[in-house]
């Protein structure tokens, strides 16, 4: 048997990770490959936006958890992803390191579809989070649904009129999709439907 | 508040008029959320994964005489939609005879969708969406990473790898698939893949 290509191992991405060429990336380990993650069009992170302010909103009243956005590198077994919006618990951490990776997996994590974004890397990263524990809601812009994937054998369709409730991790929380979805109206400037940016082929 | 069309989604009728159209009758067309989606020939790789699935199933479904399996030609209507799963099974208790023309007016009961490198995640997940609402157990497999996610309509995921094996107990009582025999490993296939 041939090995096709040697993967690489958190460590060797921590190290690469620190050069000075590799300090404005966000450089992740997917299945032992390093995969960046690139500036996309700015309409998913204007829904990663929304979602964390919803989370944020929710914690400053309930102090039990902090959350992150997308340049937080975290390793998750022998990955290291950098999801778009991350909810970890005080139960789990308290603080965050100040330099590297954070070595501890978040409890949720929210990964916001780009037009771009392939099937086949998706399913992989929802591998990972299964594997070590994190629910995750990976969010379809243009269909405007989440599909909540959670430890277990489960899987939750959401559309806009539904409410993402997580009773034991955030009790009390609920994420109005309509919120995160503007309308377009919100969209100044913008003749029509702000999501149907077909840039690629 | 304008209330203007921005689009005409097509309706099955008109698609179909339309797939059968001489200039359009060597091409796999699919309508998907009103849409005329072309399914173009893909990689050898996926579809030769296609073609094992399609040995397993067509095997026990024929020597039980219990139903019809299809390739990636077949459309089926799925509500609104047409689908050209890579790979298909439809009981006889809901289809009794497979039409010789036009598409299969209704739904598989289950589904095979081999991931080409290309796919976006937008468009397969709203695929799975459009067939667990019409009550169809979907199998996504990813060649790549050499796992399947078997979406089932009551909302229940399982994911497999090579060492699973598929079954379907309320489907077809009695299948296995392993895993292990869609995913060829031996060097003569490693070679042809790079």
């Amino acid at each position: 048997m041939t090995v096709l290509t040697s993967r690489i191992t958190v460590e060797q991405l921590t190290a690469l990770a620190e050069l000075p060429e590799n300090r404005d990336k966000t450089l992740q380990l997917i299945n032992g490959e390093i995969v960046e993650k690139m500036p996309g069009t700015p309409y998913p992170s204007l829904i990663a936006g929304w979602i964390i302010t919803e989370l944020n909103i929710y914690l400053k009243t309930n102090r039990i958890g902090a959350t992150t956005t997308e340049g937080a590198g975290y390793r998750i077994g022998d990955d290291v992803l950098a999801p778009d919006v991350t909810y970890i618990s005080r139960a789990r951490q308290v603080g965050f390191p100040q330099r590297g990776f954070n070595l501890i997996a978040p409890d949720l994590a929210f990964e916001v579809i780009s037009p771009s974004d392939k099937a086949k890397e998706v399913a992989e990263k929802i591998q990972v989070y299964r594997a070590h524990g994190v629910i995750v809601c990976v969010v379809y812009p243009e269909s405007e649904t989440m599909h909540v994937y959670e430890p277990g054998e489960s899987v939750r369709f959401l559309t806009r009129a539904d409410a993402l409730t997580l009773p034991d991790l955030l009790p009390g929380f609920a994420l109005a999709l309509a919120d995160i979805f503007p309308v377009e109206d919100d969209s100044e400037g913008h003749d029509s439907t702000p999501h149907a940016d077909s840039d690629n082929a | 508040m304008t209330t203007a069309m921005i689009q005409a989604k097509m309706s099955v009728d008109d698609f179909e008029a339309l797939a059968n159209l001489p200039e359009n009758n060597a091409r796999t067309l699919q309508l998907i959320d009103g849409e005329v989606v072309e399914k173009m020939p893909s990689n050898g790789w996926s579809s030769m994964l296609a073609a094992f699935i399609s040995e397993a199933f067509v095997n026990f479904v024929r020597s039980g005489k219990l139903g019809y399996v299809t390739g990636e030609g077949a459309g089926y209507r799925v509500g609104k939609d047409i689908f050209a799963p890579d790979v298909a099974y439809i009981s006889r208790a809901r289809l009794p005879r497979m039409p010789r023309k036009g598409f299969i007016p209704l739904a598989p009961d289950l589904a095979f969708e081999v991931i080409s490198p290309s796919d976006t995640a937008q468009e397969v997940a709203e695929k799975v969406q459009v067939y667990l609402a019409h009550g169809v157990i979907v199998c996504v497999v990813y060649p790549e990473s050499e796992t399947m996610y078997v979406y089932e309509p009551d909302n229940r995921l399982t994911l497999l790898t090579r060492a699973d094996s598929l079954t379907l107990p309320d489907l077809l009582p009695g299948f296995s698939m392993a895993l292990a025999d869609i995913f060829p490993v031996d060097d003569a296939d490693q070679e042809i893949l790079s």
